[in-house]
Protein backbone atom coordinates (compact mmCIF):
# COMPACT_ATOMS: atom_id res chain seq x y z
CA UNK A 1 0.00 0.00 0.00
CA UNK A 2 1.60 3.17 -1.09
CA UNK A 3 1.53 5.99 1.35
CA UNK A 4 -0.96 8.56 -0.09
CA UNK A 5 -3.13 5.40 -0.47
CA UNK A 6 -3.84 6.42 3.02
CA UNK A 7 -5.27 9.64 1.67
CA UNK A 8 -7.63 8.32 0.13
CA UNK A 9 -11.12 8.89 2.56
CA UNK A 10 -9.59 12.83 3.15
CA UNK A 11 -9.64 12.84 -0.41
CA UNK A 12 -13.05 11.75 -0.97
CA UNK A 13 -14.56 13.77 1.88
CA UNK A 14 -13.03 17.07 0.78
CA UNK A 15 -10.64 17.61 3.69
CA UNK A 16 -7.32 17.49 1.91
CA UNK A 17 -5.56 20.73 1.19
CA UNK A 18 -5.21 21.84 -2.39
CA UNK A 19 -1.80 20.63 -2.82
CA UNK A 20 -1.95 17.22 -1.47
CA UNK A 21 -5.58 16.62 -3.02
CA UNK A 22 -3.82 17.74 -6.43
CA UNK A 23 -0.90 15.22 -5.91
CA UNK A 24 -3.22 12.72 -4.62
CA UNK A 25 -5.15 12.85 -8.03
CA UNK A 26 -1.97 12.51 -9.77
CA UNK A 27 -1.74 8.52 -7.59
CA UNK A 28 -5.30 7.95 -8.04
CA UNK A 29 -4.69 8.03 -12.28
CA UNK A 30 -2.29 5.50 -11.66
CA UNK A 31 -3.97 3.43 -8.91
CA UNK A 32 -6.79 1.10 -9.12
CA UNK A 33 -6.79 0.06 -5.30
CA UNK A 34 -7.59 4.09 -4.54
CA UNK A 35 -10.31 4.05 -7.29
CA UNK A 36 -12.28 0.98 -6.06
CA UNK A 37 -11.82 2.41 -2.20
CA UNK A 38 -13.06 5.98 -3.86
CA UNK A 39 -16.17 4.33 -5.84
CA UNK A 40 -17.33 1.88 -2.17
CA UNK A 41 -16.93 5.04 -0.12
CA UNK A 42 -19.39 6.76 -2.87
CA UNK A 43 -21.91 3.87 -1.84
CA UNK A 44 -21.48 3.83 1.31
CA UNK A 45 -21.69 7.58 2.18
CA UNK A 46 -25.43 6.74 -0.32
CA UNK A 47 -25.87 3.65 1.78
CA UNK A 48 -25.64 5.79 5.32
CA UNK A 49 -27.46 8.79 4.42
CA UNK A 50 -29.75 9.28 7.41
CA UNK A 51 -32.79 7.62 7.56
CA UNK A 52 -35.96 10.01 8.93
CA UNK A 53 -36.08 9.62 13.44
CA UNK A 54 -39.60 7.79 14.09
CA UNK A 55 -42.09 10.05 14.38
CA UNK A 56 -43.43 8.79 18.03
CA UNK A 57 -39.68 10.00 19.57
CA UNK A 58 -39.92 13.19 17.69
CA UNK A 59 -42.98 13.89 19.18
CA UNK A 60 -42.33 13.06 22.41
CA UNK A 61 -39.37 15.47 22.52
CA UNK A 62 -41.49 17.81 20.87
CA UNK A 63 -44.14 17.87 23.72
CA UNK A 64 -41.04 17.41 26.06
CA UNK A 65 -43.31 16.10 28.39
CA UNK A 66 -40.66 14.82 31.00
CA UNK A 67 -40.14 18.46 32.22
CA UNK A 68 -42.34 19.64 34.99
CA UNK A 69 -42.42 22.80 36.68
CA UNK A 70 -40.69 22.08 39.14
CA UNK A 71 -37.56 20.97 37.53
CA UNK A 72 -37.46 24.14 36.61
CA UNK A 73 -38.37 26.31 39.46
CA UNK A 74 -37.38 23.99 42.54
CA UNK A 75 -33.67 26.74 43.04
CA UNK A 76 -35.99 29.60 43.09
CA UNK A 77 -38.95 27.83 45.09
CA UNK A 78 -36.49 26.41 47.88
CA UNK A 79 -34.33 29.52 48.23
CA UNK A 80 -37.85 31.34 49.09
CA UNK A 81 -38.75 28.71 51.60
CA UNK A 82 -35.29 29.20 53.18
CA UNK A 83 -35.52 32.68 53.40
CA UNK A 84 -38.82 32.59 55.07
CA UNK A 85 -37.43 29.78 57.82
CA UNK A 86 -35.18 31.86 58.70
CA UNK A 87 -37.18 35.42 59.01
CA UNK A 88 -39.45 32.86 61.33
CA UNK A 89 -36.79 31.72 63.07
CA UNK A 90 -35.50 35.60 63.93
CA UNK A 91 -38.93 36.62 64.45
CA UNK A 92 -39.16 33.95 67.13
CA UNK A 93 -36.05 34.86 68.83
CA UNK A 94 -36.64 38.16 68.89
CA UNK A 95 -40.15 38.52 70.42
CA UNK A 96 -38.87 35.50 72.88
CA UNK A 97 -36.20 38.33 74.12
CA UNK A 98 -39.18 40.78 74.02
CA UNK A 99 -40.89 38.23 76.57
CA UNK A 100 -37.83 37.53 78.56
CA UNK A 101 -37.27 41.71 78.95
CA UNK A 102 -40.94 42.35 80.11
CA UNK A 103 -40.54 39.51 83.05
CA UNK A 104 -37.47 41.26 84.36
CA UNK A 105 -39.21 44.53 84.14
CA UNK A 106 -42.47 43.13 86.25
CA UNK A 107 -39.92 41.22 88.66
CA UNK A 108 -37.71 44.81 89.53
CA UNK A 109 -41.11 46.86 89.32
CA UNK A 110 -42.38 44.02 92.10
CA UNK A 111 -39.54 44.12 94.25
CA UNK A 112 -38.93 48.12 94.39
CA UNK A 113 -42.63 48.53 95.65
CA UNK A 114 -42.09 45.48 97.76
CA UNK A 115 -39.08 47.70 99.20
CA UNK A 116 -40.46 50.56 99.18
CA UNK A 117 -43.78 49.16 101.64
CA UNK A 118 -40.57 47.59 103.57
CA UNK A 119 -39.26 51.59 103.61
CA UNK A 120 -42.59 53.18 104.32
CA UNK A 121 -43.08 50.63 107.64
CA UNK A 122 -39.77 50.86 108.95
CA UNK A 123 -39.91 54.98 108.75
CA UNK A 124 -43.31 54.86 110.24
CA UNK A 125 -42.15 52.13 113.15
CA UNK A 126 -39.06 54.69 113.43
CA UNK A 127 -41.08 58.02 113.76
CA UNK A 128 -43.25 55.98 116.46
CA UNK A 129 -40.26 54.99 118.58
CA UNK A 130 -38.83 58.97 118.36
CA UNK A 131 -42.01 59.63 119.70
CA UNK A 132 -42.31 57.65 122.23
CA UNK A 133 -38.50 58.11 123.51
CA UNK B 1 -33.85 34.48 4.49
CA UNK B 2 -30.35 32.68 6.17
CA UNK B 3 -30.22 29.92 8.31
CA UNK B 4 -30.01 30.59 11.83
CA UNK B 5 -26.24 29.14 13.37
CA UNK B 6 -26.88 26.60 16.18
CA UNK B 7 -25.75 29.18 18.53
CA UNK B 8 -28.09 31.62 17.32
CA UNK B 9 -30.82 29.14 17.84
CA UNK B 10 -29.51 27.90 21.19
CA UNK B 11 -29.30 31.59 22.76
CA UNK B 12 -33.38 32.39 21.03
CA UNK B 13 -33.90 28.89 23.17
CA UNK B 14 -31.70 30.20 26.32
CA UNK B 15 -33.99 33.62 26.14
CA UNK B 16 -36.94 31.60 26.34
CA UNK B 17 -38.01 31.17 22.69
CA UNK B 18 -38.72 27.72 22.44
CA UNK B 19 -39.36 27.42 18.49
CA UNK B 20 -35.37 27.66 18.93
CA UNK B 21 -35.11 24.46 20.53
CA UNK B 22 -38.08 22.40 17.99
CA UNK B 23 -35.48 23.58 15.08
CA UNK B 24 -32.79 22.51 16.89
CA UNK B 25 -34.73 18.73 17.05
CA UNK B 26 -35.16 19.01 13.67
CA UNK B 27 -31.64 20.25 12.54
CA UNK B 28 -30.21 17.02 14.38
CA UNK B 29 -32.65 14.08 14.70
CA UNK B 30 -32.25 12.41 12.14
CA UNK B 31 -28.60 12.12 12.21
CA UNK B 32 -28.50 11.86 15.94
CA UNK B 33 -31.10 8.82 16.22
CA UNK B 34 -28.98 6.98 12.85
CA UNK B 35 -25.42 7.42 15.33
CA UNK B 36 -27.63 6.15 18.07
CA UNK B 37 -29.53 3.54 16.56
CA UNK B 38 -26.42 1.78 14.76
CA UNK B 39 -24.22 1.92 17.94
CA UNK B 40 -27.26 0.55 20.35
CA UNK B 41 -28.58 -1.90 17.52
CA UNK B 42 -31.70 -2.07 19.28
CA UNK B 43 -34.55 0.67 18.19
CA UNK B 44 -36.15 1.07 21.46
CA UNK B 45 -32.92 2.00 23.30
CA UNK B 46 -32.69 3.94 20.41
CA UNK B 47 -35.47 5.97 21.04
CA UNK B 48 -34.58 5.82 24.70
CA UNK B 49 -31.44 7.44 24.37
CA UNK B 50 -32.43 9.87 21.21
CA UNK B 51 -35.34 11.20 23.70
CA UNK B 52 -33.11 11.58 26.49
CA UNK B 53 -30.22 13.56 24.76
CA UNK B 54 -33.05 16.28 23.47
CA UNK B 55 -34.97 16.44 27.12
CA UNK B 56 -31.57 16.58 28.73
CA UNK B 57 -30.36 19.79 26.59
CA UNK B 58 -33.55 21.09 27.39
CA UNK B 59 -33.42 20.46 31.33
CA UNK B 60 -30.07 22.14 31.04
CA UNK B 61 -29.79 24.46 28.42
CA UNK B 62 -29.27 27.38 30.83
CA UNK B 63 -25.61 25.83 31.49
CA UNK B 64 -24.63 25.27 28.18
CA UNK B 65 -22.21 27.80 26.74
CA UNK B 66 -22.52 28.04 23.18
CA UNK B 67 -19.08 27.88 21.61
CA UNK B 68 -19.85 26.90 17.81
CA UNK B 69 -19.72 22.82 18.81
CA UNK B 70 -23.39 22.27 19.58
CA UNK B 71 -23.32 19.11 17.65
CA UNK B 72 -19.94 18.15 19.28
CA UNK B 73 -22.37 18.26 22.98
CA UNK B 74 -25.25 16.49 21.02
CA UNK B 75 -23.36 13.57 19.92
CA UNK B 76 -21.01 14.07 23.12
CA UNK B 77 -24.09 13.51 25.36
CA UNK B 78 -25.49 10.77 22.88
CA UNK B 79 -22.05 8.66 22.99
CA UNK B 80 -21.87 8.55 26.99
CA UNK B 81 -25.28 7.46 27.01
CA UNK B 82 -24.52 4.86 24.47
CA UNK B 83 -21.89 3.78 26.75
CA UNK B 84 -24.18 3.85 30.03
CA UNK B 85 -26.65 1.35 27.52
CA UNK B 86 -22.96 -0.87 26.95
CA UNK B 87 -21.94 -0.72 30.16
CA UNK B 88 -25.65 -1.47 31.71
CA UNK B 89 -26.02 -4.46 29.17
CA UNK B 90 -22.39 -5.66 29.32
CA UNK B 91 -22.03 -6.18 25.66
CA UNK B 92 -19.55 -3.60 25.06
CA UNK B 93 -17.85 -6.13 22.73
CA UNK B 94 -20.79 -7.59 21.34
CA UNK B 95 -20.34 -8.40 17.14
CA UNK B 96 -23.53 -10.48 17.47
CA UNK B 97 -25.29 -9.02 14.08
CA UNK B 98 -29.03 -10.37 15.62
CA UNK B 99 -31.18 -8.00 18.04
CA UNK B 100 -32.37 -8.78 21.37
CA UNK B 101 -34.96 -11.31 20.00
CA UNK B 102 -32.12 -13.24 18.31
CA UNK B 103 -33.17 -12.32 14.52
CA UNK B 104 -31.12 -10.46 12.46
CA UNK B 105 -30.99 -7.69 12.12
CA UNK B 106 -32.01 -5.51 9.49
CA UNK B 107 -30.96 -1.37 9.73
CA UNK B 108 -33.90 -0.69 6.89
CA UNK B 109 -36.30 -3.34 5.42
CA UNK B 110 -37.24 -2.84 1.68
CA UNK B 111 -40.75 -1.95 1.03
CA UNK B 112 -41.97 -5.31 -0.51
CA UNK B 113 -44.85 -5.31 -3.13
CA UNK B 114 -44.28 -2.22 -4.88
CA UNK B 115 -42.84 -2.30 -8.32
CA UNK B 116 -39.36 -0.87 -8.68
CA UNK B 117 -37.29 -0.15 -11.61
CA UNK B 118 -34.25 -2.95 -11.78
CA UNK B 119 -31.48 -0.28 -11.12
CA UNK B 120 -33.27 1.20 -8.07
CA UNK B 121 -33.85 -2.17 -6.36
CA UNK B 122 -30.09 -3.19 -6.98
CA UNK B 123 -28.94 -0.16 -5.36
CA UNK B 124 -31.19 -0.55 -2.85
CA UNK B 125 -30.08 -4.03 -2.19
CA UNK B 126 -26.34 -2.54 -2.20
CA UNK B 127 -27.30 -0.41 -0.05
CA UNK B 128 -29.21 -2.67 2.62
CA UNK B 129 -26.26 -4.79 2.28
CA UNK B 130 -23.83 -2.02 2.85
CA UNK B 131 -26.20 -1.35 6.02
CA UNK B 132 -26.00 -4.59 7.17
CA UNK B 133 -22.22 -5.08 6.86
CA UNK B 134 -21.70 -1.80 9.06
CA UNK B 135 -23.28 -3.47 11.53
CA UNK B 136 -20.68 -6.34 11.92
CA UNK B 137 -18.01 -4.13 12.35
CA UNK B 138 -16.55 -3.31 15.58
CA UNK B 139 -17.55 -0.61 18.02
CA UNK B 140 -14.92 1.65 17.57
CA UNK B 141 -14.70 1.13 13.54
CA UNK B 142 -18.62 1.76 13.21
CA UNK B 143 -18.74 4.48 15.42
CA UNK B 144 -16.23 6.56 13.03
CA UNK B 145 -17.67 5.39 9.87
CA UNK B 146 -21.00 6.65 11.20
CA UNK B 147 -19.78 9.36 12.87
CA UNK B 148 -18.01 10.63 9.34
CA UNK B 149 -21.35 10.89 8.13
CA UNK B 150 -22.01 13.83 9.68
CA UNK B 151 -18.62 15.74 10.55
CA UNK B 152 -15.10 16.05 9.51
CA UNK B 153 -12.48 13.59 10.85
CA UNK B 154 -10.98 16.87 12.87
CA UNK B 155 -14.69 17.34 14.81
CA UNK B 156 -14.93 13.22 15.03
CA UNK B 157 -11.27 13.24 16.68
CA UNK B 158 -12.12 16.27 18.70
CA UNK B 159 -15.78 14.56 19.65
CA UNK B 160 -14.07 10.84 20.77
CA UNK B 161 -10.66 12.58 22.03
CA UNK B 162 -8.50 10.40 20.02
CA UNK B 163 -5.79 11.46 17.51
CA UNK B 164 -6.43 11.97 14.09
CA UNK B 165 -4.43 9.42 12.75
CA UNK B 166 -5.75 6.47 15.02
CA UNK B 167 -9.16 8.08 13.91
CA UNK B 168 -8.48 7.71 10.07
CA UNK B 169 -6.42 4.36 10.63
CA UNK B 170 -9.70 3.25 11.90
CA UNK B 171 -11.97 4.35 9.32
CA UNK B 172 -9.99 2.95 6.77
CA UNK B 173 -9.99 -0.65 8.56
CA UNK B 174 -13.75 -0.02 8.69
CA UNK B 175 -13.79 0.32 4.70
CA UNK B 176 -11.62 -2.53 4.29
CA UNK B 177 -13.24 -4.98 6.50
CA UNK B 178 -17.25 -4.08 5.11
CA UNK B 179 -15.38 -4.39 1.54
CA UNK B 180 -14.37 -7.86 2.43
CA UNK B 181 -17.56 -9.10 3.99
CA UNK B 182 -19.44 -7.89 1.18
CA UNK B 183 -16.89 -10.18 -1.02
CA UNK B 184 -17.69 -12.91 1.28
CA UNK B 185 -21.57 -12.58 1.16
CA UNK B 186 -21.08 -12.49 -2.31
Amino acid sequence: MNEQCKDVSLYFYGELDAQRAASFEKHLSSCPQCRKDLAFLRQVQTALLPSAAPEKAVERVLRRPAVGWWRQMWKPVLSACCAVFLVCVFWASVSSQRGLTDERVEWVAYVSAEADAEFNSFAADLAVFEEEF
Amino acid sequence: MNERSDDELVAGFQDGDETCFNELVYRYKNMLYQYIKAMVRDESAAEDIFQEVFLSFYRNMKQYRPQGKFKNYLFTSARNRVLNFFRDKKEMFSLDDTDENGNPYLHEQLESGEAQPLETMELAELGRRIRQASLRLSIKQREILYLKQYMTFQEAAQLLQRPLGSLLADHHRAVQKMQKLLREEA
